[in-house]
Parts: C-alpha cells; structure tokens; sequence
C-alpha cells in the first residue's frame, strides 16, 4: 500500500485538483453557454418555421423535450417547432423540426448541435441553397421519412442520404421520424 | 541548428527554426481542417496557446515530482483538463466558432506539439525556459495556420472575414473577385495543396540559409 501511494501520490492529488478545477470552471460558464443555446435554437426555429415572431413552450405528455408553438407578430399560428436529440455517429445530434400550423407537414428542419465527421457527417448541418436537410422540406409528418441511397429522384417522403455518411444520414432521419411521432398527436388544435 | 542556449531563442526557435507545423510536421490534422479561414486559425491558435502555456507550466513546475514511469498520464490529465477549460471558455464567449471548429478543439487533447513539448522541453527545463518554449511553439503554430488559411481565405472565398458573434466583420477584397474565387481551396484537397507548396518554399529557404550561412 505504501509503495502504491509513493508511486502515484501525485497523479491522485493533480486528479483531485484538476477536477475542482473543471468543477469550477463548468459552473461559470454554464450560464453563459446556455444562453448562447437558447440563442442558437430561436434562431434555428425561426429558420425552419418561417414567418415566427415568438415561440412559448408547449408541454407535451410524454415527450421529454421542449416543444414550441410558434406565432408571427400579429398572434397568428405559423407552425410549431420540435427539439429533438438522438444519436448520431460519433456523438448526440440535436435538431430542430419545424411542422405546418395543421401539423400535416415539415416546414423544415436544422441540426444545431453535432460532432459528426468533418466533411462527410457534418453536412447534415450545412447551409445555403442546397443543404443537405432542404430535402426535409415539404415532406409529409403524417408518415415517415426514409431515407434512400443512390437514388436518381427520391419520391413520397424519401431523403437521398449524403455519400459517405449514411449512418449519420440515419440518425437525423430517425431522430426525425420518432420527435414527430411522439409529438404530433398531441399538439393542442390550434 | 544549433541547440538553443538562452530563453530567447528558445523561443524564437519555436517560431521559425522549429515551427511546430512547417518544420517539425506535428500537428497536421488540426492544420488542415482549421486552416479554412483566418478566423478559426486565430480561435485555434489561441487555444492552443493556453494549453501549452498551462501544461508546460505545471509540467515544470513539478518536474523534479514526476516519477519517470508515470510521466504520460500526467501531461495527458494536465492536457485534458486545459483543453476542457478551453472548449467551455469558447463556448461560453464566441459560441459561433467555437460550433465551426467542432471536434478539434476538444482534439487539441491528443495535438502531439504539446505532449512533444512537454516531454522534449518542460519535464527537464526550469519554468522561464519551459514557457518561453510554449509561447514560441503556440505563436509559430498560430502563424504557420495563419499563413495557410489567409491563402486558402483569400483564394477560396474572395477575401478575409474576421466576423465576431458581436457582429463586428472585416471583409478586405472587392466583392468582385468572389466569381473568381477558388472553391476547392476551402475544402480538404486545398488544404493539402496549400500545405505542400507553403512547406516546400519553407524547405527551399532554410535549405537556401545552411547553405549561406555554411
């Protein structure tokens, strides 16, 4: 025992300051970062559910997560907004679906948080014109999305996965399919 | 080269003569992927600043404590835990590009430069010569990713943005240009091209100074 603490007295004192220091450090910060979220994830439901002034948070039975109900200047329903997470590749995938006012359809999706694989996996959070989740668009919410390889012109509710990265393709589509599933029949009618 | 004797050139050796990147080829993975815009190269670089400083600094400071047969753990903890505080400071004050730079900061843990300089320079060094060692590496690591991403910036997306989660942006460059610009210096195989012609000129002028200087 002696000759154990002799050797590695200091790995297990630096382990112990080390972690009052992480300690330390993630307390202070976890304000500020959390609030650079919050930021992340209203600018993110403005962008999948266009037209959205304001959002206030919906309970939903059931579903862990936020989900907001979201209204132009003038009160008016523009869609609602879901926050879903599941695992991707290498780490959670957090996004944001956006469905119509009736529910009936994607009005949009983007992924917000995700440390898939640089070039390959993370094009599922690319932007502009053609990003990747623009095919989620339009698509239907009253059945699930799938989600297909090396198809000339995908029809009814199908995604082309990205080249290279079909896991991570899979993870957003099912993350997708299960938020709104679980979701959707229980919005409140508008 | 000459080893260097004082802390001054120590640290200008850190610079120049045994740049990380250009010199010692350590660190390519992270220079490649963030060397896309000048941006994140000055995010990365100042990142990896603190973590150097802090593991060469501790490493030094307990030199004489570190049993030789456990000395690997220690500057993988040390790393580990700056590299954390680094990634929270990030995301806590320019959250933007912190998301851009994604896993590499969290990476950072596994950068050979700073396990290199730890083991080379702060385990057998006093704590001026071990920080002169870390400021060089950081600054030369932070130049040689600078000198690359202006290239690939400017080529790649028609002029340099260095734009803060402030709103402050700095655009040099006529718009212009951007129907010129080259996209592939952006993406991966223009990091590549970029880093062998930068490193093959480097070679050419030092090869060009022994000869000189001989």
């Amino acid at each position: 025992m002696k000759k154990f603490i002799d050797e590695s007295w200091l790995v297990l004192v630096l382990g112990a300051v080390f972690a009052v220091l992480l300690a330390g450090a993630q307390t202070s910060f976890s304000t500020r970062i959390r609030t650079n979220q919050q930021r992340a994830l209203n600018e993110a439901i403005g962008e999948v559910v266009p037209g959205t002034q304001r959002s206030e948070v919906v309970p939903i039975e059931g579903y862990p997560r936020d989900v907001f109900k979201c209204q132009d200047a003038d009160g008016r329903l523009t869609g609602w907004a879901i926050d879903a997470v599941g695992l991707g590749f290498a780490d959670k995938i957090r996004l944001v679906i956006g469905l119509s006012p009736d529910a009936e359809t994607i009005t949009g999706i983007k992924v917000i948080d995700n440390v898939e694989t640089p070039g390959l996996g993370n094009k599922i959070a690319g932007e502009g014109e053609d990003a990747w989740a623009n095919q989620f668009r339009g698509l239907k919410a009253t059945g699930r999305v799938v989600r297909v390889k090396q198809k000339a012109r995908p029809e009814n509710n199908e995604i082309q996965a990205i080249t290279g990265a079909t896991i991570s393709s899979d993870a957003v589509t099912r993350t997708v399919n299960e938020a709104i599933e679980r979701v959707r029949s229980k919005l409140p009618t508008p | 080269m000459a080893a260097p004797t004082t802390n001054l050139q120590q640290f200008k050796a850190g610079l120049l003569d045994n740049n990380p990147v250009l010199v010692q080829l350590l660190g390519m993975c992270p220079t490649l992927a963030v060397s896309n815009s000048v941006e994140n190269a000055l995010v990365m670089g100042a990142a990896v600043f603190f973590v150097l400083t802090m593991s060469n600094l501790i490493t030094s400071l307990l030199r004489n404590r570190i049993k030789p047969h456990v000395r690997i753990l220690i500057f993988t903890l040390t790393i580990a835990t700056f590299v954390t505080i680094a990634d929270l400071t990030l995301r806590a004050y320019v959250f933007e590009v912190s998301k851009k730079l994604g896993p590499f900061v969290p990476l950072i843990i596994v950068n050979c430069i700073i396990i290199a300089r730890a083991e080379m320079v702060a385990i057998k060094s006093g704590v001026w010569r071990s920080l002169a060692d870390a400021w060089g590496c950081a600054i030369g690591f932070t130049l040689a990713l600078c000198i690359l991403a202006t290239i690939r910036e400017l080529l790649g997306a028609g002029g340099i943005t260095i734009l803060r989660d402030a709103g402050w942006a700095w655009h040099v460059s006529p718009k212009a240009f951007e129907p010129h610009a080259w996209v592939i210096m952006i993406m991966p195989p223009g990091a590549f091209l970029t880093l062998g012609v930068v490193i093959g000129i480097v070679n050419h002028l030092r090869a060009r100074g022994a000869r000189g200087g001989a």
